[in-house]
């Protein structure tokens, strides 16, 4: 065959893959940003075109109200500020626990070391529900290896404070490491550093720093990958936790408590004031617009490290 | 290679998207749904009602809460709310009670300005703690667990498996031999000599299965009114069916009746499981159970009258006619039919009994409230029922959708044949328990296929049956 023939077909066939790339990739993302698409949409609707059938993708009538009304059925100050100063300071002190537990686990050997492995796996295989219950008691009455229940039983009446409904319930087991998805992120920041060369450290033991100004200066500058993947996902993993947040507080409710518990009964009855009735109540739109207000935030934050955050997915290999 | 590895990803992802729309949902058939969680999921907030002010935030929403709040007692053998007032000990008076509920108070129009007129006449302060539907028993549990227990606990049902944190009601050292207690909701949750829950005669606060209907739909086809027929007596279950078919044929609908509960209300079964005072026995072998399945069968697949979905937007809507609910449904603050509650088309009559069977007030659920173990403050417990649950204490008329509503709630509660179907799907999350259902069962069977679908949910009865004993052993 001729060369230029040769070279007109294989050109065709680059045009017809290239087509079909693009086909297939539109087609895939239409299917994934369909919910997403639809949500916000939704959310901007107006009562009269919810119920128009010839409505679909582009209303005929805008009305934003809907994020005015989901806002204060929300609760939308409060919640923020309750799943800020409850969830995202554990996020963040969980993240800096894990990143120190997975350099001990990784570079020391020392006796229980063995224990403090399985534990953590246990801490992964074990779903929170089903230790709930031992661990409500035990945070509504915190002791610290049974010291206070001693003094207790010397002082004449129970000494030991209740965690339940304060910070403290989400801050201490992050601060140690058994917080949400704890062993995860332990076991990823292990894997990390046995990747990270020992000479370095030992450069540093030899300049005569110890574990801790070595870990400080030298390895955690250097676990830039697993940190962004962990920090990520302990900032979204918080920020999407209910159950805990449901199960130890309730004076308190975090914006996704707020979000679960959402309804339109909720909606009567907080807006109902505003002259807000089951009849005239656009309740599909109300709800969507909850659910983009409760997205905005971990989308900004998801934008702003996305590229970080792919290549070190790609090296630390999680996903989900 | 490298353009076999991407021919490969393609055809990979090619698969991964057809999966993914495969997962679409289908309408060709109805599908049995259970309850609607969406109703029972609310915010977490303890609303402390202390005297006249209230930090809850939603008391702007109440309509109508003119009950004289005196608590005033109508049939004999009823003490009267002044008599029981003045014998409450006075040192309950300044105490707390906390309600544990899986809605807040104003899921009840009127009941918040009824609890602070509880409050201002006995000197107890109410909180009320409401816990997401979903974690309520594991939250009660835990709190029982810690020692930091509430004192009333909401009870949706006298299923064994939600009494495991609740203690007998002698705890609250109280006569509940006045006929103001509602006798047969105390002997439900009798269980091995000992009573869990309480109720009081005639409350609003309970939900009978009834059955409400499309007053629009009714003038639209020029149909036989039920309400109508109701109250010239001639509201029987053939009137029913042929009312129905007249429907489908006028409006070309696929079925007239939708809602849940029909396998035992519509057919006047009380269901797979029952309980004879001892222990919960299967039901399956009785012979009403027969041709209870076989009328079921015969209004669902062979007439194809009723279809099993739990369809609340497609009756509200217009689409069907009719609608199995219960009088959680009929409330006028309540979610479900607003377009029928607000253009006044929302009608409700009780459900017909089946040929040769006689009136029956049949119960999916059996709302009571209980005291949980380890509760601080039992003795102030009866106090607040006694008020919180009279209907005399509320502008029902507000309550309820509308005069119909009502009329038809209470001629049901007024009855003396109340049946609680024990072997209604309980709310998997509540009970902890799978129930086999017979609606799934029975989903395409015709009536002549009702023997054997009784044999085949035989032995999940029995199962089932065993589990509610093993756990009905353990009650206390």
């Amino acid at each position: 065959m001729k060369y230029s023939t040769l070279k007109i077909r294989k050109k065709t066939t680059e045009i017809f893959l290239s087509v079909l790339r693009y086909v297939f990739f539109i087609s895939f993302s239409y299917v994934l940003l369909y919910p997403f698409i639809y949500m916000v949409v939704g959310a901007i609707k107006s009562p009269t075109d919810i119920f128009d059938p010839t409505v679909e993708w582009l209303p005929k009538n805008i009305d934003f109200s809907n994020f005015a009304y989901a806002v204060k059925v929300l609760d939308l100050k409060n919640s923020i500020w309750n799943t800020f100063y409850l969830e995202i300071v554990a996020a963040i002190l969980q993240f800096i626990s894990c990143a120190v537990a997975g350099y001990g686990l990784s570079r020391f050997n020392f006796k229980g070391r063995k224990i403090m492995y399985f534990a953590m796996i246990l801490n992964i295989l074990v779903p929170v529900t089903m230790i709930i219950i031992p661990s409500y008691v035990n945070f509504s009455r915190m002791d610290i290896l049974g010291i206070l229940s001693l003094i207790s039983k010397i002082v004449g009446h129970d000494i030991r404070p209740s965690l339940i409904d304060t910070p403290g319930v989400f801050y201490l087991p992050s601060f140690l490491g058994v917080g949400l998805k704890g062993g995860l992120f332990i076991y990823i920041f292990s894997q990390f550093y046995k990747s990270i060369p020992k000479e370095l450290e030992e450069a540093a033991w030899v300049d005569g720093a110890g574990p801790i100004k070595t870990f400080v200066r030298i390895v955690a500058p250097s676990s830039g990958p697993a940190a962004i993947t962990v920090l990520l996902f302990s900032i979204v993993w918080h920020w999407n936790d209910y159950y805990l947040a449901q199960m130890y507080t309730s004076t308190t409710p975090t914006i996704s408590v707020e979000l679960n518990n959402f309804n339109l009964n909720e909606i009567v009855q907080v807006l109902g004031g505003d002259g807000l009735t089951q009849a005239n109540l656009n309740y599909v739109s109300i709800t969507l617009s909850v659910c983009v207000i409760f997205l905005i935030p971990m989308l900004i934050f998801y934008l702003l490290i996305q590229r970080k955050f792919i290549a070190s997915v790609a090296n630390s290999g999680i996903v989900g | 290679m490298k353009k076999l590895l991407k021919t490969l990803a393609i055809l990979l992802s090619i698969a991964m998207l057809f999966s993914v729309v495969g997962c679409g949902k289908t309408e060709s058939k109805p599908t049995n749904v259970e309850d609607d969680d969406d109703y029972f999921t609310e915010t977490i907030e303890s609303i402390e009602v202390l005297g006249d002010s209230s930090t809850g935030t939603n008391s702007n929403s109440n309509t109508g809460s003119s009950g004289n709040g005196s608590g005033s007692n109508t049939g004999s053998g009823e003490k009267k709310w002044k008599d029981i007032l003045a014998s409450m000990p006075s040192d309950l008076s300044n105490t707390t009670i906390e309600i544990f509920n899986w809605n807040p108070a104003n899921e009840y129009t009127g009941a918040p300005k009824v609890i602070q007129e509880f409050t201002k006449q006995t000197g107890i302060k109410v909180k009320w703690t409401t816990e997401n539907f979903d974690n309520y028993l594991n939250k009660l549990a835990s709190r029982v667990a810690a020692g930091n227990s509430p004192d009333l606990v909401r009870l949706r049902n006298p299923m064994p498996t939600s009494l495991t944190s609740i203690q007998p009601i002698d705890a609250m050292k109280f006569d509940f031999s006045d006929g103001a207690w509602d006798k047969w909701v105390m002997d439900s949750y009798t269980f091995n000599g000992k009573t869990f829950g309480v109720s009081l005669s005639g409350t609003h606060i309970s939900s009978p299965i009834m059955l409400s209907y499309n007053k629009s739909l009714i003038r639209k086809y020029d149909l036989s009114d039920p309400y109508q027929l109701w109250k010239s007596n001639k509201w029987t279950y053939d009137a029913m069916i042929n009312l129905c078919q007249e429907y489908k044929k006028e409006a070309g609908s696929d079925y007239a009746i939708t809602g849940s509960s029909a396998e035992i209300a519509l057919v006047g079964i009380a269901g797979t499981v029952k309980y004879d005072g001892k222990k919960f026995v299967s039901a399956m072998n009785d012979a009403d159970m027969l041709t209870g399945l076989q009328n079921y069968c015969d209004l669902s697949n062979n007439k194809k009258i009723y279809a099993p979905t739990y369809d609340t937007e497609g009756f509200d809507a217009n689409k069907v006619l009719m609608f199995i609910c219960s009088g959680i449904h009929i409330r006028r603050m309540n979610s479900y039919f607003q377009n029928l509650k607000s253009s006044n088309s929302l009608g409700v009559v009780p459900l017909p009994p089946v040929s040769g069977t006689k009136n029956t007030t049949m119960f999916g659920e059996l709302e009571a409230y209980g005291l949980a173990k380890g509760a601080k403050n039992p003795k102030a417990a009866p106090y607040f029922l006694r008020f919180f649950l009279d209907s005399a204490n509320y502008d029902t008329t507000a309550f309820f959708a509308n005069a119909q509503a009502k009329e038809v709630y209470e001629s049901l509660m007024s009855s003396n044949n109340k049946v609680w179907s024990a072997g209604e799907a309980d709310h998997e999350k509540f009970t902890k328990i799978t129930d086999p259902g017979i609606g799934k069962a029975i989903q395409n069977a015709t009536s002549e296929q009702a023997k054997s679908v009784i044999d085949q949910i035989k032995p999940l009865v029995d199962n089932r049956v065993k589990n509610l004993n093993d756990i009905l052993a353990k009650l206390k």
